[in-house]
């Protein structure tokens, strides 16, 4: 009861439904805004909203590019999630996926006779282990030293990718006239569904994943403790939760996760590493979490929403001429109004009554000066 | 006598609670009219409407006669000469005294520089009127706990407050320092001030008021002019019967050192609270009360024992282990059993319910975790069995601990450490913002849990609270201990606090 009332202001978090809710009303928001910028344009916005959905939903091409966008989101997502649940801000998923995605290009091309069973798991394991090792480096200076992951993460990405560049250019290269990698062996290419589209079983490796991760956070100790230390690290440090330890081991399934994010684009997209071919990984991961508020129960929704976007900006250039970079604009549009956290509850209370809200002296000054 | 303050009908929810249910209180222009009741009674929260840093719901505020109106705020408040002493101070460390007591209302000279003579000599008038032993150029973080109040006071008082409003001040002073600052708010009544004392010290409010308010869950239950009442009768208003918080420990002391802590040294951010080399023993069956006033390395010492800080020397051991700078964890398996001080911060996980906090400590062990999977039965099962057995209202696992009153969510940790049976229990303000009826429960929980020969370290700035329950009392001062007190009930509170402030009585 002692601290002082602008502290305690900013609304706690309820549950799960009120913040389905405001994900609801933001993207109203959203839209409504993108519609009046599209109009100013001198676009449709109806066009372009009616576009948006039948470019990423309807067809075998638009449904299997929003699926093939969501598998990637979707496991970025999920690495994302777990590094915040432990407080650990990982923008260093770049460097796992790219990292990952070199692993299982490079071994994919070498044994053309081993079978594919013992083949695949072969090259998805060494990609998520060079993800997850890779991403583990930052965790295990901050819990040494304490060195700030969001500087160290970041720049890792660089370096990850330009090894990356390196690697295709002279040791692994195809030696054709792009630089990549030789192309996949048969066996470890993952088939396509929904042809024409570039969706393939990846999906379901990235669903299995996932759920895979949802039971452990939700149901085992190991993700009690891991919850913990993200909901209070204090208390996580008071009941005897080796936080370090915690936070070294999630960050690096954390890296796993982005790892095998990079071997299924590869497996399942490119069939070889292609140069910078995922420039921006880290950001869909870091908003499809955000935009739930790291809630990984609804991660799946925020992911496909995303995916949608993408999937859709290419339907709305094709039947409307608006630019992609439209599209993108009209994302960022939706990630501020969905993080701005008291859009809904002023909203609510009434904006007027907060601009409203002026001392008795000023208006008193006021009516004195008018 | 004009009533200068009139509040009527006042209304206020937090998202949980309903802080201030019908809420009624007014002021005459010159007294002293005490606000009291249990913690979480509405008594701060009512003074907080007062002062503007909350909105009300409903009611009606008025101030000489006039109605506040909505969207009323503290700019407003001061506008009306009314000032508040919040119970945490709100002052900046690194700051000195006139410059925390001046900031933001400085007096200029030639428009941009401020006018530290003028405002000087402002001051000095205050401290001059009302004898107040304030030195201007220290830095605040350098002074002590009575001296950073009185810089309050002279803070709402250089506002130009004739209405000042007290919340809890004595609740960190030492006896000393209460009777100096009751010195000064009776010279302020005579200059027709008028004060707000908000307090649950009965003692105090009956030495000090010439009315007493009561607040009891919100609502208001009366007003009595301090002639007409008595300490037991304002105790049974306060909490709707008769209370018995003096719980007599009684324990069988055995010869086996449970905790032995050797010239333990800790670090802090302030000088003043670090451990500067303390040792002391707790035997089995045996409560050792810390007093001290806050902030004189109680903190620190819990948070070494628990394993939360390293220690810069010395050592701690459990039962002859040592668990020197050993992570909490490992301390915990050593025996440590631990009620935090702040049980919002180290004690309770609010995003969880009562059951999974009352299962934090175990979840990976069996029953609870089978088969690497939590099984919610069993953590139910738990849950039941202790919210029973400690008495945790409501009686339901599945509500959330951040909707539990102070009392409940404080038994929650109480039931989760006390169930370890551990070998050393550290109480670390086990009561402190919790209302009475918990008080007496969660005491006479601490007391039986000697029963099975643990020692308890009980560290308490609420010298009721250890005298009660201690059976011996070390006194914590600026992180030494000045002095070991056997508590066989004839305990002097003088003696302890002259201890507590260093031995000196000249403050």
């Amino acid at each position: 009861m002692s601290s002082p009332a602008v502290l305690r202001r900013r609304k706690t978090k309820a549950g799960d439904n009120s913040y389905v809710i405001r994900f609801l009303f933001a993207l109203a928001c959203a839209f409504v805004i993108a519609g009046v910028i599209a109009a100013l344009f001198g676009y449709n916005p109806f066009e372009m909203l009616l576009n948006l959905f039948r470019g990423s939903l309807v067809g075998k091409l638009n449904f299997g590019t929003t699926l093939e966008k969501f598998t990637t989101i979707l496991l970025l997502g999920t690495a994302f999630n777990l590094g915040a649940k432990v407080g650990f801000f990982n923008l260093g998923l770049e460097g796992s996926l790219y990292l990952g995605a070199l692993t299982y290009a490079v071994i994919g091309y070498q044994f053309p006779n081993l079978p594919g069973y013992i083949y695949i798991p072969l090259c998805v394991v060494s990609a998520m282990l060079v993800g997850g090792l890779w991403g583990v480096l930052p965790a295990v200076l901050k819990a040494k030293w304490n060195v700030n992951e969001i500087c160290v993460t970041l720049l890792l990405n660089y370096v990850a990718t330009y090894f990356c560049t390196y690697a295709i250019y002279y040791v692994w290269s195809a030696k054709t006239s792009i630089p990549q990698t030789p192309q996949l062996c048969e066996q470890v290419q993952l088939p396509k569904i929904l042809m024409p589209s570039r969706a393939n079983v990846g999906l379901f490796i990235a669903a299995a994943v996932f759920l895979l991760i949802v039971f452990i956070i939700y149901r085992t100790p190991i993700g009690y403790r891991t919850k913990a230390i993200g909901q209070n690290p204090r208390f996580a440090e008071y009941i005897g939760i080796d936080q370090k330890r915690t936070m070294i081991l999630t960050v690096l399934a954390s890296g796993m996760v982005a790892g095998l994010a990079g071997g299924m684009e590869v497996a399942g997209l490119y069939g070889r590493f292609v140069d910078e071919f995922a420039t921006g990984a880290t950001f869909n991961g870091l908003l499809a979490s955000r935009l739930v508020a790291n809630n990984l129960l609804l991660l799946p929704v925020s992911s496909f929403a995303l995916a949608m976007l993408q999937a859709g900006a290419y339907g709305v250039e094709r039947a409307c001429g608006i630019s992609r970079a439209f599209i993108d604009c009209f994302t960022a549009v939706i990630i501020m109004m969905v993080t701005m956290d008291g859009l809904y509850d002023s909203f609510r209370k009434g904006i007027f009554k907060i601009i409203g809200r002026t001392s008795m002296r000023q208006r008193k000054e006021e009516s004195a000066n008018g | 006598m004009a009533k200068i303050v009139e509040m009527q009908g006042i209304m206020k929810r937090f998202q949980y609670v309903q802080a201030v249910d019908n809420g009624q209180f007014d002021l005459n222009e010159g007294e002293i009219h005490s606000l009291i009741g249990e913690n979480g009674a509405g008594k701060s929260t009512m003074m907080k409407m007062l002062y503007g840093l909350y909105e009300r719901d409903a009611g009606q505020i008025r101030v000489n006669g006039r109605d506040v109106p909505e969207g009323y705020n503290t700019y407003d408040a001061i506008d009306l000469e009314i000032g508040m002493v919040h119970q945490e101070f709100m002052l900046t460390k690194e700051m000195t005294v006139l410059e925390n007591i001046i900031i933001g209302s400085e007096p200029r000279k030639r428009r941009f520089l401020i006018d530290r003579d003028a405002a000087a000599e402002k001051i000095r008038h205050y401290i001059e009127t009302y004898h107040m032993n304030v030195q201007l150029d220290k830095k605040v973080s350098s002074v002590s706990v009575g001296e950073a109040q009185r810089v309050e006071i002279i803070k709402a008082l250089y506002r130009g407050a004739r209405i000042l409003i007290l919340d809890e001040p004595t609740a960190v002073l030492t006896p000393q320092e209460s009777e100096k600052l009751f010195e000064i708010l009776s010279m302020m009544k005579k200059d027709g001030r008028s004060i707000v004392f908000i307090s649950h010290k009965l003692k105090e409010v009956m030495q000090i008021s010439d009315r007493v308010t009561v607040m009891r869950a919100g609502r208001y239950i009366g007003t009595v002019s301090k002639n007409d009442a008595s300490i037991p009768e304002l105790a049974k208003m306060m909490v709707g019967r008769e209370v018995f918080c003096d719980i007599k420990h009684q324990s069988a002391i055995t010869s086996e050192v449970v905790l032995k802590v050797t010239d333990l040294a800790a670090p802090s951010e302030r000088e003043l609270s670090k451990l500067k080399g303390i040792s002391f023993e707790v035997h089995g069956g045996e409560i050792l009360g810390v007093a001290g006033v806050d902030g004189n390395g109680q903190s620190e010492l819990a948070s070494v024992l628990a394993g939360f800080t390293k220690a810069d020397g010395g050592q701690i051991t459990i039962c002859g282990t040592d668990i020197t700078n050993r992570r909490p964890g490992q301390v915990r398996a050593a025996g440590l059993t631990h009620i935090p001080e702040d049980r919002n911060i180290h004690g309770l996980n609010k995003a969880l319910d009562i059951k999974y906090n009352l299962a934090a400590y175990e979840i990976g062990d069996k029953p609870y975790t089978t088969g690497g999977m939590i099984r919610e039965s069993a953590v139910i099962e738990n849950a039941n069995r202790r919210i029973k057995k400690f008495d945790i209202r409501p009686a339901n696992g599945d509500v959330m601990v951040a909707s539990l009153s102070g009392g409940n969510a404080q038994k929650v940790i109480v039931a989760r450490e006390l169930d370890l049976n551990g070998k050393v229990l550290l109480a670390n303000q086990p009561t402190r913002g919790v209302d009475i009826g918990s008080v007496e429960s969660i005491r006479s929980l601490i007391s039986s849990a000697t029963d099975s020969g643990a020692g308890v370290l009980l560290i308490s700035a609420d010298l009721d609270e250890i005298l009660s329950l201690a059976d011996r009392i070390i006194v914590l001062y600026e992180g030494r201990i000045t002095g070991e007190i056997i508590n066989d009930g004839n305990v002097d509170e003088m003696e302890l606090g002259l201890l507590m402030t260093g031995g000196k009585a000249d403050e």
